[in-house]
Parts: C-alpha cells; structure tokens; sequence
C-alpha cells in the first residue's frame, strides 16, 4: 500500500502556547493507546479563541497524528524529539479511534492527520 | 357521519435515556430506580408545543389539500402564550388561510381528545385539522421526570374520505385533582401517585368506556383495539386486566419509547392503533385528565391508502441520544448557564415588522416571479434572477412544503447555540429558490452536499424578559 | 464604458498606527495619530484640508453614528465631513469619497481616515454582528459567523478542484504561514510572529475546515491617507501614488437567492476586479501587477481571490501557492505587510492599511519586507460573506 511509505515527522512539543491573532492553542499531554495491535499516537490539547472577529470559543480537542512507526528516535534543530508517524487515513479506523478518545479524554474534537 | 380523514405524528428527534436521568439523580431519589427503563422523547432547544403541533399538523398535510381545511383546533396543556392566540400562530405556521377559524384547547389532559370531539360534532361537512402536543415539564429527579415525553399528533376530521368513521363519544368530567399547574408554574404538581391510580385512572376511564360502549351497544369484546392513555410505568397494563382486554386489543402505550405526551398521547396511540388496523376494525380511543373522554371508531376500506406511510414508526425511527443530562436540563431551561455579556445582550424583536413580514417568517411564502417564474425568498419587488429582473411581478409562492437539497453547509463553532457547533447552509429548493437556514435535528456527521431536506417550524429565541417567542424555519434531514 | 478615475488623482500622505489592542487608546487618539503622521508625510496644514470621510464599521462601543467624532477630535475647521460605513470595506469607500471629490474639482485636497475602536465592549470578539437587514436580520437569517461562511466556500472549493481535505488545509494554511512570516518585519502589526505549517495544520476547527490560524482576529488602530489632484502631486512631493483605479461591487444577493453561483468563488470579486482592470487598462494582471494586498479575513478568502483576479486560472491558485509566486520574493508578493492576519483588521481602518502599504512599498520604504522595484499595487477590500458582499479594490502606481 502507498500509505504505508507515508509517514511524517511529529514534533513533541507541549506546553508551549501557539498564537494566531485569534487565540492561542497549547498541547498538554501525549499518549499511545493501541488499537488493532498498532500503537496510535493521541495528542490532547486545549484552545481559547478570545480575540477572533467573529466570536469568543474555546476547546478541548485530540490530535492524532498517526500510528507511531519510531518513537522519539531524534532531534530537529531546535533540540525538540521527532517521531516518525503514519497517518491513519480509513475512515473506520478513524471513527474507532475518535470513539475510544473520546471514553478516555473529553475532547470536543478529535483531528486526524491525512 | 364525520370520521377522520387525515393524521399526521411528530416526535422530536432527540431521545434520553431514562438510565441517564436516572444516573444524574438517583443518587437524590433511588426510588425512581424502577422506572429507569427505556427511553423518552426530548423537544429540541429550539422546539415547544406550538412547534411540534405545527409539525404533526404539517405531517398530516402532506396527504390533503390544506385548502380543504375550514377550522383549526390546537390542544395542548404547555402552549406558550397565554395570551396571544397561539391557535392563530399554528394555522399560519401552516399556511392555512387566515379565514380559517381557530381555537386553543387547554387546561386538562383531555384537551385533544375534547379539540377532537369538538371537531368531530362541528357542523357537517366541514373539515377540521386538529393538532395536539404537550411538553411538560417534572422537577429533577421526580417520577414526573421519569415518565413525561414530548411530542405532538394531529387528526383531520371531515365528512370525506374517511378512514375512521366515529360511532360514539363518551365524557365524564370531574375536578379531580390530581395534577395540577398555576399561572407561573413551570413544573406539573401532583398528589399521591396510589391515590391517583386508585381513585381516578381506575374509575374514570372504565366509566367512560363504559359509557360509550352502552351507548353503541357495544361490548369491550367488539373492539379490535383499545387505546387510553398512560399513567405510570405499569399502570397501563394493570388497566387492561381491569377492563378484561386480551393482549391483542392492547395498544402499546410507547412508554418504553417515547414517554407520556400528555394531551397528545391518546392521539398518538389511536393514529399507532389505524396504522395496524383493518377496515371494519373497532378502535376506542379514551383520555384522563379531569375526567375522561372516550370515542369509539369504525376503521373504513380508506385506511389501506394510508397505511403504507407507516408515520409513526417514521418517527420512532428518526432519533439521536442526548447523552447528557445536563444538556437535557439546559434544552428545557432548567439549567442557568454562563451565557456572557454577548449571550446576555437580547435584542428586541418588533412586533410591528414581524406583522408586515409574518408570509415570510410565520409562513415562509415567498415569490414567484410572473415573467419568468423563478421562485425566490423573501418576496422583494425586484426579481432575483439577473435575466429577468422584471419589477412587481410577485405572486405569493409557499416553500415550507417544498423539499430541498442542501447546496453546501458547516459547523460553527463560535456562533452561539444551545447546541453547539450551530450547523446552517445553502438550500437548493426543488422546483427553484435558493435561501440559507439553521439546519437542526441531526448531527454534523449525517450531512453531506446533496443531502435532501426539509423544511421545519422552530423557535429561533425566547425572550423571556419581553414575552416573546421568535419563530422561523429551519432545515433538517428529509424524514420522510 | 466612463472615462474612470485613472490619474486623476494622486495620494500626497499616509499615516497608520500600530495595530493591536489599545486599552489604553481612544478611537479619537488612534484617528489623531495617523492624521498627524499623514499631513506630516504630505507636508500641508490641517488647514489646507477641503473635505474628510471617515470610516467606521461600528457604532456604539467605538465613535458613534455621524462625521462629528472625526471633526471633534482632530478639530476640523467646520469643513465638510461624512462617514462611511460599509462593512469591513468602509475603508476603501472613505478614499473613493475623498478621491471623487478631488477628481470632481469640488475640492483641491481631501482626506479619508479609517478608525475602529472594539475593546470597550467587554467580551472577545466583535460586537453582535446581526446589522444587515437590521433587526429583520434576528427573524429571518442563520445563527451565523463569517468563519461558517468561509468554511462553506472552502469545503465547495475543495470539493469541486478534488483537492483533499488535508491537501486543502496544507495549501491553505500556507498563505497564513507565508502572511505571518511578512507581518513578522512590519513593526507595526498586531501579530509579529512567523508560524510554521504544522503549527498551523495541528490546531483545531473553528469551522472545519477553518482552523484557528485562518481566521482573523480583533484589532484595533487608525489609517489616513490625503489625496490631491494627480497634476499637482508633485508640487507636494516626488514620489506620489497615482490612482488607477477605484472601483466598489455589492452583491445583489443573487448567490444566496438564485440557482446559478457555484459556492467556489466570490462573484463580487471578480466583477469588481473586471471593472478596476478596465479602469486602469490592465489587461494582463498577472503579468503587469507588482503586488497586492488582499482582503484575507480567512486563508481561503486569499485562495478564492487570487482567481477572482485572475492572478490564477481557476481551480490552480494551489500550483502558485506551492511554487511561492505569491511569497515576499515571488512574482506578485501578497500580504508583504502581513495582511489581516498578521497587521490586524480594525475593520473601518482596514482599506486604508492596504493602501498604505502600497504607498510605503511603491516610494519603497519597506525595509526588511521591501519588494523589489514594484510600480504597480492593488488592494481588494472586502466586507459580507462570499454570498453577499461589499467588495472594495483599488489600484495605484508610481508613474502618471
């Protein structure tokens, strides 16, 4: 399969705040969970939207940049870990993964990466 | 003699879990533990029993010509205005013609089986719509809250084409004051729930059925069905040993499913009941409230026709769990919530535009142009359709009983909704017309470019510190 | 078609303040400092000033409804005042109103500012935004932001080029990423930081497929400009801008009411576009243009408009995007001041920024963020929803 070739680097960084001129949003906890014997990694991260034009928001949401391939196995320039993630792209895979975080965090969204 | 001709059911989509309720207060009443059975209906943020009558009554007219309609009869116990016909809001909801007369039928569970009875006895030959609903509301952690459902019915009675010919009625009215609401009271009051059963739901109802049946000289053996109204969870089924039923002549009482919709429940169990008959069936039909109402039916060859629509379960089926309490509890206003100073901020709403504009908000009529027949909303002297643009060539065009597809949506999540993210898009209407709504009664993952919609009556706002209701349309997925 | 205002007019002085959120700043001092820097740059006297417009989006928590405030707080000789208010393009419609009087010979020197003050409201955001059609609006619209609107152009767009959702966001959250690292320069934007791509993909939805990066935000500051006729610019200075063009396009809300728009484009846009070309005889704008500043409220906005103005075939402004023809050192850099995003949109102000970065890259005084040798500039101004619109556009040039 073409995804198998696909994978991305995932920067770890949490606690660090990333503004945009409306809000901000920072990334305070990773884990992995398995799901079909393959590690997934989850992000969970919390939003506030205090300075958009058009309303006041906020939320809790997860993040899931795919099924871990290696972990932590270097650095970027800015000394931050990288690990090297394979997108999870089947919808079905998808709709488990977001049910199983969503019994274990409450997050209002859960995010794929493609 | 008049019979029904007509019915339509709506039951709004959401549904909670009496485990739920149950869950978030049992720690306050474990006595409620045995009820905690099932599931009951829950009218949306944006709906209340003008609302649900108006999409029962909307139901109904999808098999008749609303020109047909002389009178409109509108029953419930939980109305919202008390003074303001809300009969009169209902019948332009419906776009029925302002010469159509109207009533409000309230105050006692037996209102719709009395608006129907009232309708059912008017003059010959004319037809009535009669549109039930009730959403009444029981404390946290009560039994009321346990067994109360939403939900409305509507019945259109007249001499033609009729699926259920009346053959007798039966009343007996008592006060009996078993539960009860002032001016100002927001939840139902009651007294001992044995009392209740004992005194009154045993009594009356076997009285009034009795009185019917002597009247056609009839015996409860006669009767293919029999349906009357709830009480508690078991309650219902001790009745049926009491009047001697055989199991097959129970109508379900949808308490597992829906709850018990008050004025409305009767109706919707005798229009559960013809949707299951035969012609030549005998369907009796008897509420509780202050006394009670019996009518007894003669099904007719007609009802075959209608079978195939199978409305109830249409609207069994269309549903969505409210998985939080706390959500349940804020949808009917019992729940204060953080609004901000932008939440808090209501805008007053002129009464005197909402009347220049009431085809387009009550009614949503909008245009067709007469040169070139595009329809359009709202109606604007000028035509919409850059070819044509011809000036006052507008005739009235109705678009709440269009179909549509939804051209493109989204969810937002920064606009402020009692049920978050707002969901709205572009609608595409069969037949021409474009327009953006609120889209409501379903979940973001259920919609898709091209989706067919239809269009439903809702309350937009409620506010509260000027006593006014704003309505309008909004989109939802076609139900069918 | 008419002759049009092709140099006829020319801008003598700009000023603009720092955008952000001044707490500690009135409507009235922001409009005060950027009017100052602005007859500074032109070398007049605030009595050499023949009329004034002055933009403004809203009224109660900023300045109030009329021209007073504008003539009260710079104390303007009892001369002819007038507010403009037309969305988030009020801007660009002061310096028409300026710009026509001087073209008209009504008078020599006239002066458009843009001002919005939001944060005395007391919550984020901006003040209930439910005006058009006033309180008809709360009957008869959706429960809607600009951001669900946006989103709904950007999933039709996607959806009809059979772009992905993720390569959508990705193309999309590269013109953030691009406007962010320009803003970082300009030491007078809201938002002086550069943000990556990634930063940009892992935040969350404001309306998918809206993220938080893709949307503007609240800021609050002052823009003035002051115009002359175009043949006596240069007794002011030797580097005027030179109007092109001028043009507005409002909606007549055929898109949202008719079965024709594709829900892929804003048709506002590219009518206007058509007209300001015409005016300023630009028949090929993605050769002849040298940069722009566009109406980027939300990332997709700035996607939709580089085809609207036919900077790139329909359905391929992602080819450009990716091969950087709209970054700093591309062939027509947008947003080199950092845009919406980055500079801020204090909404009557807005137009006015953008022409003042014109102004200040075309007399290149740019600095860090310099564009090489640019002669021509547009703006694209916009205020509404892609289905209905007020759309405002600009073009100038440092040559008659």
């Amino acid at each position: 399969m073409k995804t198998r070739h696909m994978t991305k680097a995932y920067v770890h960084q949490l606690n660090t705040e990333f503004h945009s001129i409306s809000g901000k949003y920072v990334l305070e906890k990773e884990f992995s969970m398995r799901v079909d014997g393959k590690p997934v990694l989850c992000v969970v991260g919390n939003a506030v939207v205090d300075s958009s034009c058009c309303g006041l928001g906020g939320c809790r949401y997860a993040l899931v940049p795919g099924y871990v391939e290696r972990f932590k196995t270097r650095k970027n320039d800015d000394g931050l870990w990288l690990s090297e993630v394979a997108p999870i792209v089947v919808p079905q895979a998808r709709k488990q993964i977001a049910r199983l975080i969503k019994q274990k965090e409450w997050v209002n969204q859960v995010q794929f990466w493609d | 003699m008049k019979g029904i001709i007509d019915y339509g059911v709506y039951l709004p989509y959401y549904r909670l879990k009496r485990e739920t309720i149950f869950r978030a207060m049992g720690w306050f009443n474990p006595a409620t533990a045995g009820m905690a059975k099932g599931e009951k209906t829950i009218a949306n943020y944006d709906e209340d029993s003008l609302t649900m009558a108006v999409a029962a009554g909307i139901d109904c007219l999808t098999n008749m010509k609303r020109e047909r309609i002389d009178a409109l009869h509108l029953a419930s116990t939980t109305l919202p205005y008390k003074e303001r016909g809300n009969a009169s809001i209902a019948g332009a909801a419906l776009n029925l013609s302002p010469h159509t007369r109207t009533a409000d039928f309230t105050g006692c569970l037996k209102s719709g089986t009395t608006a129907l009875i009232s309708a059912l006895t008017a003059l010959e030959g004319e037809t009535t719509l009669v549109c039930v609903s009730d959403s009444r509301l029981g404390k946290a952690g009560g039994a009321q809250e346990q067994l109360f459902g939403d939900g409305g019915a509507a019945v259109a009675v007249g001499n033609e084409g009729v699926i259920a010919r009346l053959m007798g009625h039966y009343s007996v009215s008592y006060d009996f004051p078993d539960q009860r609401r002032m001016d100002g009271d927001r939840y139902v009051r009651g007294w001992e729930e044995r009392w209740i059963r004992d005194a009154g739901y045993f009594k009356m109802i076997p009285d009034a059925i009795q009185g019917v049946l002597n009247q056609c000289g009839l015996g409860i053996n006669d009767l293919a069905k029999v349906v009357y109204a709830p009480l508690g969870m078991k309650d219902h089924m001790a009745m049926a040993k009491r009047l001697g039923l055989k199991s097959q002549q129970i109508q379900p009482a949808l308490m597992d499913s829906v709850g018990n919709t008050g004025s409305a429940h009767p109706l919707l169990m005798l229009i559960g009941a013809l949707e299951t008959s035969r012609p030549g069936d005998k369907i009796l039909a008897v509420s509780f409230g202050s006394g009670s109402d019996a009518l007894l039916f003669e099904v007719t060859d007609e009802i075959t026709a209608f079978q195939s629509k199978n409305k109830l379960n249409t609207n069994l089926e269309y549903k969505g769990e409210l998985e939080n309490y706390t959500q349940y509890l804020s949808f009917k206003g019992m729940l204060p919530k953080e609004l901000g100073i932008r939440g808090e901020e209501v805008a007053p709403t002129s009464l005197s535009l909402y009347w220049r504009e009431q085809n387009a908000v009550l009614r949503l009529v909008g245009a067709r142009c007469k040169a070139c027949g595009t329809p359009q909303f709202p109606k604007d002297p000028v035509c919409i359709n850059p070819e044509c643009d011809a000036l006052d060539q507008m005739e009235d065009y109705p678009f709440s009983d269009k179909t549509g597809m939804l051209f493109t949506y989204t969810a937002d999540h920064l606009a402020y909704s009692e049920d978050p993210p707002a969901l709205y898009g572009i609608v595409d209407f069969e037949g021409g017309g474009r327009y953006w709504f609120d889209i409501t009664d379903c979940r973001l993952e259920s919609l898709k470019v091209g989706k067919p919609v239809q269009m439903t009556f809702r309350r937009r706002y409620l506010d509260q510190g000027r006593s006014v209701a704003g309505y309008f349309w909004k989109a939802m997925p076609f139900k069918g | 078609m008419a002759e049009g205002i092709r140099n006829k007019v020319a801008i003598i002085g700009m000023g603009c303040t720092r955008f952000g959120e001044h707490w500690d700043r009135s409507a009235e001092s922001l409009a005060a400092e950027a009017f100052e820097e602005a007859i500074g740059d032109a070398g007049i006297d605030k009595k050499d000033i023949h009329a004034a417009w002055l933009s403004t989006c809203f009224d109660e928590g900023n300045v109030g409804k009329s021209a007073i405030p504008l003539a009260a707080a710079l104390k303007l000789p009892y001369i002819p005042v007038t507010r403009v208010e037309n969305l988030c393009a009020s801007g660009t419609d002061a310096v028409r109103g300026a710009c026509y009087a001087v073209a008209s010979g009504a008078c020599d020197v006239a002066l458009a500012v843009g001002v919005e003050k939001l944060k005395d409201i007391g919550y984020g955001g901006l003040p209930d935004f439910s005006q058009l059609r006033g309180i008809y609006n709360r009957q008869i619209f959706p429960n809607q932001t600009a951001p669900g609107q946006f989103a709904m152009l950007a999933n039709k767009y996607f959806n009809r080029y059979g772009l992905s959702r993720e390569e959508g966001k990705r193309t999309i959250a590269k013109i953030s990423a691009k406007s962010h690292a320009n803003g970082a320069m300009n030491p007078k934007a809201h938002l002086r930081r550069e943000v990556d791509v990634d930063t940009i993909m892992n935040a969350p939805m404001i309306a998918d497929p809206l993220g938080l990066f893709d949307c503007c935000g609240v800021t609050e500051g002052a823009a003035a400009a002051i115009v002359v006729r175009a043949d006596r610019a240069r007794d002011f200075r030797p580097d005027p801008l030179y109007v092109k063009a001028l043009q507005i396009a409002v909606s007549p809300e055929e898109e949202f009411r008719f079965q024709q728009w594709d829900g892929t484009h804003v048709e506002t846009t590219y009518r206007c576009g058509q007209r300001a070309y015409q005016e300023a005889g630009i028949k090929a704008p993605r050769e002849e243009l040298s940069m722009m500043e566009v109406h980027d409220c939300f990332s997709i906005t700035e996607l939709v408009t580089y085809e609207d103005l036919q900077i790139s075939p329909r359905g391929q402004a992602k080819q450009d995007i990716d091969e950087g023809f709209f970054d700093l050192n591309g062939k027509i850099p947008c947003q080199s001041d950092g845009g919406l995003k980055s500079f801020g949109h204090p909404i009557g102000a807005s137009g006015i920024r953008m022409i003042y970065e014109v102004y200040n890259q075309l007399q290149g005084k740019c600095g860090d963020r310099q564009i090489k040798d640019p002669r021509l500039g547009l703006t694209h101004n916009l205020g509404g929803f892609p289905a209905n619109c007020v759309i405002g556009m600009t073009i100038w040039g440092n040559e008659l």
